[in-house]
């Protein structure tokens, strides 16, 4: 197959890559799809494996922002995330061949960029682990509570609502660093869950939890977002950016 | 029936139930009536609700065309080499 690949040149932009929320490939736009492979998603790798140079374009474009952005938040740092998203493509068109459908292609590369995740988790063990209660320092109680992205905190960015707040390139760095702080159980949840669109029961199957337990850790996750974004904001009221 | 912080711990504990929408269960009911009556987990309530939308609104990583190119050679490199 991969020989064909290298062989037939085969144009580029023969098919265009799928269009962003409108197939069930693209983020966040996976709720109560089908878990199996579409016909789309089908079609692409059967053109792949005739060696359709266009497919293995198709593909490339239509996943590496959303991988880069998976795995920049898993690793913290673009250096790393740039070397997972290359091994991650690297198991995508080397495995390609085997893809039976049984999960949608996006599942399926999902589910090799965690493998890529945990495998560097393993090797350089950058990730913490463990488990939070809350957030990084507890849930200290409703008394305690006070609102990350409240006009009440002072600084006029924040005052703003959340679909303009991701416009914010330093609200953005914010939340990046928090996610990739998480231990891993619980950021690869609200990774998939929440910034990639994955249903509950499509985070389930992926990472093979218990969908109930999907739930707990993506709860707790967003507690601990919620916190961070909280000492991350104050902090920086205070001018002292770095002091969590 | 405890200290007032406990049953809110509790209920925060059990927001998710509500923010993954579709839960009709008595323990939402309560968790509704609870909310209701309660501004701060209301309030937290909220949060989290922005928290989630934060985060489903997040855009993807610009991969830079340089940076797709250095890759997509070396993955045809590795394909061809297989």
């Amino acid at each position: 197959m991969t020989k064909k690949v290298s062989r037939r040149k085969a144009g580029k932009g023969e098919m265009l890559p799928p269009k962003r929320g409108t197939g069930g490939t693209t983020k966040k736009n996976t709720e109560a799809k089908t878990h199996g492979a579409t016909r789309a998603d089908l079609e692409l790798v059967q053109r792949f494996r005739e060696g359709d140079l266009g497919a293995f374009d198709a593909i490339f474009e239509a996943y590496s922002g959303p991988l880069l952005g998976f795995l920049t938040r898993m690793c913290g740092n673009p250096e790393d995330a740039k070397e997972g998203l290359q091994d991650t493509f690297l198991s995508v068109f080397r495995y390609l061949e085997g893809f039976r459908g049984e999960a949608s292609l996006k599942n399926w590369i999902f589910k090799i960029a965690v493998t890529a995740c945990l495998k560097k988790k393993r090797k350089m063990q950058p990730f913490p682990s463990g488990e939070i209660e809350g957030g990084p320092g507890g849930w200290a109680g409703p008394e305690a509570f006070t609102n990350p992205l409240d006009a009440s905190r002072g600084s006029p960015e924040w005052k703003l609502d959340p679909e303009t707040l991701v416009l914010d390139d330093e609200f953005r760095r914010y939340i990046v660093q928090g996610v990739a702080s998480m231990p891993y159980i619980y950021k690869v949840v609200i990774n998939l869950r929440d910034f990639e669109g994955f249903s509950t029961q499509e985070v389930s199957r992926l990472l093979r939890l218990k969908e109930s337990t999907v739930k707990v850790r993506l709860h707790r996750a967003r507690l601990y977002l919620q916190d961070w974004l909280k000492r991350r904001l104050r902090v920086s009221e205070q001018g002292k950016p770095g002091r969590a | 029936m405890g200290t007032k912080k406990d049953p809110c711990t509790k209920i925060v504990q059990k927001m998710y139930l509500m923010l993954e929408g579709g839960e009709s269960g008595s323990l939402c009911a309560t968790l509704r009536i609870h909310l209701e009556g309660c501004t701060s987990c209301a309030e937290q309530y909220r949060v989290l609700e922005d928290i989630v939308s934060l985060c489903k609104r997040f855009p993807d990583e610009e991969v830079s065309e340089d940076q797709k190119q250095k890759i997509k050679e070396k993955l045809l490199k590795s394909l061809s080499a297989t």
